[in-house]
């Protein structure tokens, strides 16, 4: 049941805060002294907000008008009818209040993904004693979720797309409900506390700078085409190298000073490195790490990522390349 | 996990809204079908199921350009046929029109709340209408079915069915209270302006004039005129003529009310005690809307309350039409409120138009000429009346131009306004001031001889005439038609029908007042319970609440009631804030302890003593011990307790928690007690 379908305009006129950043208008600090940023909140009259909605304000005219036709008219029973009306109105308020409050909401999970995939953020509802809480709705920047919770421990899913790589602290996401009767809306606001992880966006790497790195003799179309040799490793010339591991012959050819390195761990592990696609901007050589992580992983083959400052130790399975992941989008120094 | 969430689709109503909201609309027509033009019902009956059949795509929805056109043409027709008036009652029916409409553009959930609220309105101009006790309740009843629709409307899926009427009930039981007080503080304020309710042309009841055959329509409705308490003992019946107007005009063949008559007043009478008992010689009326200015009163009373006026020839009158049902309170007065007859109303009151009834003249004056004094002749016609073979009948032979002549000479049967009109006529011609009262006679008992209550057919004309010399004289009640029928006096029109005397051929009479002693006793009662409701609910206005509240301790003014009902109000808030504030601390957030909560309470209940520091094992055990019956359920649920709340990797769960407490609660609360003494 829709009352109220996502709109951008709405959106847009409560960007009072944008997360992360600090608030600069004068309601923005407010809110969020008022609401602090939190994994698990318990909804309540010191963060819960209730004002009537554009059809509740309507309807307030419209009493007004009935108690003028009842005065005008001498006419008792239309008075009691706006009497009626008036209470169940007032009715209204506690209903659509109490259908929040008391809620505990708590963050389950966030997921983790690429930068421009849905990643899903998993609220927990707790509703207390046993009574049911329809009709409560969730908005987000990326979407919206309807759920009524009728058993304990419901869960709502909201899909969070990352902009860019990196921790993102997710945008507010609003709680609001307008049952009995659509003419309040209780709404809360929750900033989480985590943040979502997005991995730097795969992008497959180009087939001709993969096939510069190959030894003689490997077949080009090997999936994971990082990889030079079993033992050895290709990786770009750097001060301190010594010069009969230079690869001369390659320096003629193309003009890039390419160093030999003796592999020295699992005959079969690749190296992934940031240093290996010279002239690349960082960020797409972040892409690019990614992405070979990615069909590693599918091919549950064993490799280690070299990052400038940090070295990930070849091994193989999901945690891994989750672990791998997580450090290209955790990557501070990527050059432009 | 993720199953109860659902993205929102935009834009379609409910399923669930469409049955109450167009129930709803039903309720609150049925009480307008009687003042609507049929094809405008029809219409609002129609585009309601059209719009229900479109909802559930049993057909598809009128495209823009067939809506614009229906919407068009209904607006044309509306006006056409309702160019000559507009008043409240036009605007009312017109605002029928627009709901129609409405139905024809029922798709998103905006429209159903705009719907909602324009049949909430609806609602309140019913009630300027009808404001009988079971209309009324029928329209609260649809205001409830139209708030049930809003709640499917905003996502009330999750109490759906019976569930979701009981809470409605329960939410209106809660705030009935609130309503009631508001209601009887609520300052009443004179009306900002005034529009009038109602076109000129509608009447119920007496009208200005006085033709036979009107009278004898009025003599087949049984609908209600007025209902009157009397403080003492009610006047016997052959004393209950209710004055309502006077008829001093003949032109021929009708009597009619002169507009001298009509501009007389004498004054206001001063604010009075509008409500409680009523004294001995008091008595109250509450008048049905009669869309016409008089009212009805014994004669010799004068008004106590101020929304009535005495014109001098002793009637009671309202300032406007009476389109509402009101109520005032009469006096006994020794003065006499019936101006004497001076030469200027000698004039008035013996005026007779010229050549008409030729016979009835002469044979007046004939008669003036043999009589001693104006007592004595007025005794010889009475007499006459009674002697000569007079038939009371509601269907006379029809009469031509000298309609008095034929009727007094030739078919001699007619009913009172004959009788009234032919005594007038006479006494007129005979050179006494006369003239024809029209009101009503009668009323039977209401419940528990509570009231009287006038019906239509209780209608009634009398004659007065003027008996003195110069000095000084009275008017004189006659009644011709008593003499000719006087079971018509001593009863009601009905009850000597049903005696078999007069009209008992005909079959309208019984079909049409309803009798038998079933009927009878059903009708006293659904009488009784709109009588009580009209005097204490509907006519609770600016008097009434004024007299009311006269008796508290300093007579508030209308600006202190005001006061009195925003304290009233703040009060509601306050008390209920607290109320929530309190509940809200009361409740433990976590799960767990809500559920130890539920175990001591439910403990506290059934009079379990236990000590600070036993575990819920330990007190279970002793529970257990009043109830042996339900010791497994005792057990579990605290085993179950115990482990959630000592227990971290207890396998316990919430829902095992919840399921254990559903067992728990259906153990009775003093089964133990009740079983352990049989036993011993």
């Amino acid at each position: 049941m829709t009352l109220n379908p996502v709109t951008r305009r709405r959106r847009r006129r409560f960007s009072l805060a944008s997360p992360g950043r600090r608030p600069t208008t004068f309601w923005g600090r407010w809110l969020q002294r008022r609401l602090p940023a939190a994994d698990e909140v318990e909804l309540g009259r010191t963060n819960l907000f209730i004002l009537p909605t554009r059809e509740g304000a309507l309807f307030l005219v419209l009493l007004g008008i009935m108690l003028l036709t009842g005065i005008n008219y001498q006419n008792s029973l239309i008075y009691l009818l706006t009497f009626l009306l008036g209470a169940f109105y007032y009715v209204g308020i506690l209903q659509t209040h109490s259908n929040l409050s008391g809620i505990k909401l708590s963050l389950r999970n966030i997921e983790e993904g690429f930068t421009g995939s849905a990643l899903a953020v998993d609220l927990q509802f707790i509703r207390p004693y046993q009574t049911d809480r329809p009709a409560i709705d969730l908005f987000f920047s990326g979407g919206a979720a309807h759920i009524d919770v009728r058993d304990e421990g419901q869960v709502a899913s909201l899909a969070f797309i990352p902009p860019h790589r990196g921790a993102h602290t997710l945008p507010r996401i609003r709680i609001e409900s307008r049952y009995p009767f659509g003419l309040f809306k209780a709404w809360t606001y929750l900033w989480l506390k985590s943040t979502a992880l997005a991995y730097p966006r795969p992008v497959e790497p180009p087939g001709h700078l993969g096939s510069g790195w190959k030894a003689d003799g490997e077949d080009s179309r090997t999936s994971c085409p990082n990889r030079l040799a079993d033992d050895f490793l290709l990786r770009p010339y750097r001060t301190g190298d010594l010069p009969q591991r230079v690869q001369w012959k390659r320096f003629a050819r193309d003009g890039q000073m390419m160093v030999l390195e003796a592999e020295s761990r699992a005959s079969d592990s690749l190296w992934l490195d940031y240093d290996g696609f010279p002239g690349v901007p960082g960020e797409l050589r972040l892409s690019y790490l990614s992405w070979l992580v990615e069909s590693c992983r599918a091919q549950d083959r064993p490799f280690g990522l070299r990052l400038p400052g940090a070295v990930l130790n070849p091994a193989a399975g999901p945690r891994h390349a989750r672990e791998a992941q997580r450090r290209l989008a955790m990557f501070q120094g990527a050059t432009s | 996990m993720a199953g109860a969430v659902s993205s929102r689709s935009a834009g379609a109503v409910p399923h669930a809204v469409m049955a109450p909201l167009a129930s709803g609309f039903v309720l609150l027509l049925l009480p307008q079908l009687q003042r609507l033009p049929f094809w405008l019902s029809a219409v609002a009956v129609l585009t309601c199921a059209w719009s229900v059949g479109q909802h559930y795509r049993w057909w598809r929805p009128l495209s823009k350009p067939w809506r614009l056109l229906l919407m068009f043409a209904l607006v044309v027709i509306f006006i056409t046929t309702h160019v000559s008036s507009f008043t409240v009652e036009t605007a009312a029916a017109f605002f029928v029109l627009t709901v129609a409409l409405k139905w024809t553009e029922l798709e998103r959930p905006r429209d159903v709340f705009i719907m909602v609220m324009i049949l909430c309105y609806l609602a309140a101009v019913t009630f300027l209408f009808e404001q009988g006790i079971f209309w009324s309740l029928a329209v609260l009843l649809a205001v409830l079915v139209l708030f049930g629709s809003l709640r499917s409307l905003s996502g009330g899926g999750a109490k759906a069915g019976p569930g979701a009427w009981r809470s409605m009930a329960w939410t209106l039981l809660k705030v009935l209270p609130v309503v009631v007080v508001l209601f009887f503080i609520f300052p009443r304020l004179g009306p900002l302006w005034s529009v009038p309710l109602v076109s000129e042309g509608r009447s119920a009841g007496l009208s200005e004039s006085m033709t036979p055959g009107d009278f004898a329509d009025l003599g087949r409705s049984g609908e209600r005129a007025f209902r009157v308490s009397f403080g003492g003992a009610a006047p016997a019946p052959s004393q209950r003529y209710w004055r309502g107007l006077i008829l001093d005009q003949f032109d021929g063949q009708t009597w009619s009310r002169s507009q001298q008559a009509s501009g007389d007043r004498v004054g206001r009478v001063n604010r009075s005690a509008g409500i409680g008992e009523l004294g001995a010689g008091e008595y109250e009326v509450l008048l049905e809307p009669s869309f016409q200015p008089w009212a009805y009163a014994l004669g010799g009373t004068r008004p106590l309350t101020g929304n009535v006026m005495l014109t001098e020839h002793g009637l009671v009158q309202f300032s406007r039409p009476v389109d509402t049902v009101v109520r005032y309170r009469m006096q006994q007065s020794d003065l006499d409120t019936m101006a004497p007859v001076d030469a200027g109303l000698r004039a008035r009151y013996t005026a007779l138009p010229e050549g008409f009834n030729p016979e009835t003249r002469a044979w007046a004056q004939r008669l003036a000429a043999d009589a001693a004094s104006d007592s004595a002749l007025i005794d010889t016609l009475m007499t006459m009346f009674s002697e000569l073979p007079f038939f009371y009948t509601l269907q006379p032979a029809p009469t031509g131009t000298h309609s008095v002549d034929e009727f007094l000479f030739q078919t001699r049967e007619g009913f009172c306004a004959h009788y009234a009109g032919a005594l007038t006529f006479a006494l007129r011609a005979a050179g006494i001031p006369a003239r024809v009262v029209a009101g009503y006679l009668g009323g039977e008992p209401g419940l528990n001889n509570d009231y009287l209550l006038v019906r239509q057919y209780d209608a009634h004309a009398w004659v007065e005439a003027w008996v003195g010399g110069p000095s000084g004289g009275q008017w004189l009640r006659l009644d011709p038609t008593a003499m000719v029928a006087p079971e018509r006096v001593q009863e009601n029109w009905r009850q000597a029908l049903e005696r078999g005397e007069g009209e008992s051929a005909t079959n309208w009479a019984r079909r049409d007042y309803a009798s038998g002693p079933v009927l009878d006793w059903v009708n006293l009662r659904l009488d009784a319970a709109n009588y009580y409701w009209q005097r204490f609910v509907v006519d609770y206005q600016g008097d009434t609440q004024r007299s009311l509240f006269g008796k508290f301790p300093g007579a508030p003014s209308l600006a202190t009631l005001g006061y009195w009902t925003a304290a009233f109000l703040a009060g509601v808030v306050a008390v209920v804030g607290l109320v929530m504030i309190r509940q809200e601390r009361t409740r433990p957030s976590d799960p767990v302890m809500r559920y130890a909560m539920y175990w001591y309470r439910w403990l506290k209940r059934r009079n379990i003593q236990t000590t600070p520091g036993q575990t819920p094992l330990q007190q279970a055990e002793l529970a257990a011990r009043e109830f042996p019956r339900h010791r497994a359920s005792v057990i579990g649920f605290a085993r179950a307790l115990n482990g959630a709340l000592y227990n971290p990797e207890s396998s316990a769960t919430l829902q095992d928690l919840a399921q254990r407490w559903q067992r728990l609660k259906k153990v009775p609360r003093s089964a133990g007690r009740r079983r352990s003494p049989s036993r011993a």
